[in-house]
């Protein structure tokens, strides 16, 4: 077995990309009064549940997320297509996770201290 | 990863909160000014208007993703015609009587301080909500 625990790998790359995504969600924030500046979105957890499904398991080490434009949405007169509420939606429910994540991380590596220290 | 864009979603943020509150500030000029009939290009005051442009980071590992916030083109002169008032007694009247009148319209000013200040506060709430994403990541060196 494994000294570190296997969902090491996977909380520290979902923390990355909640960190890429805040980056991604100030950029639409801060863009949004500017004209003709469309929203991007991260794209990732299509392609980690690809890989957690996959046989043979291999290491989420490799995955990486995309930045892409979204070109669903409806535009504004301006051409400007970020939605100001939804945004700041996704911004808390990223928060949110992101702070799941790190208290996963957190819980799982007091376990390791107690484990490694001996005491109850 | 370099501890410059560890900070990024701030930057960002930051570059938000600047551009917004020169927006703020031009409304806030063209407000004061909108009786001015005299200006030192001569001729009554034309209303302002700020340009936004999306910035591409020049940092290499952003540099894929552009996310580099935002930035004030610069700023425009309002072409649109000027209004004349009839007022003769006026100093800068003109033959006719009819003093020519700064083109600016408080509803559409009130309306972009608006649309300003509550983008500020967007972006303020990004910058927060960063800070609290952080204190939760140090929280992991403390154990």
């Amino acid at each position: 077995m494994a000294v570190i625990p296997s969902q090491f790998d996977l909380l520290a790359k979902l923390t990355d990309v909640t960190h890429l995504r805040h980056q991604v969600l100030a950029q639409n924030v801060a863009n949004v009064n500017t004209p003709g500046y469309r929203r991007l979105d991260v794209r990732f957890e299509d392609n980690l549940a690809e890989q957690l499904a996959a046989q043979p398991k291999s290491s989420v080490k490799g995955l990486k997320p995309d930045v892409v434009e979204d070109q669903t949405t409806l535009t504004r007169p301006d051409g400007n297509n970020v939605e100001i509420d939804l945004e700041m939606m996704r911004l808390n429910k990223n928060t949110l996770l992101g702070n799941t994540y790190l208290q996963l991380l957190t819980t799982k590596m007091s376990m390791m201290k107690r484990a490694v220290g001996g005491r109850g | 990863m370099s501890f410059d864009s560890a900070l990024g979603a701030l930057n960002i943020a930051a570059s938000g909160l600047g551009a917004e509150r020169l927006r703020m500030e031009v409304v806030a000029n063209n407000i004061a000014n909108a009786s001015v009939t005299k200006t030192p290009e001569g001729g009554p005051y034309r209303r302002r208007d700020v340009v936004f442009e999306t910035v591409l980071s020049s940092t290499e590992a952003n540099r894929s993703s552009g996310l580099g916030g935002v930035r004030v083109a610069g700023l425009v002169d309002d072409q649109s015609e000027m209004p004349r008032i009839y007022n003769p007694g006026h100093p800068d009247a003109d033959v006719d009587g009819f003093v020519t009148m700064p083109n600016v319209s408080l509803p559409t000013e009130m309306v972009n301080l608006i649309t300003a200040s509550r983008a500020y506060e967007a972006n303020l709430r990004v910058a927060q909500s960063f800070l609290e994403l952080s204190q939760s990541a140090l929280a992991l060196t403390r154990g």
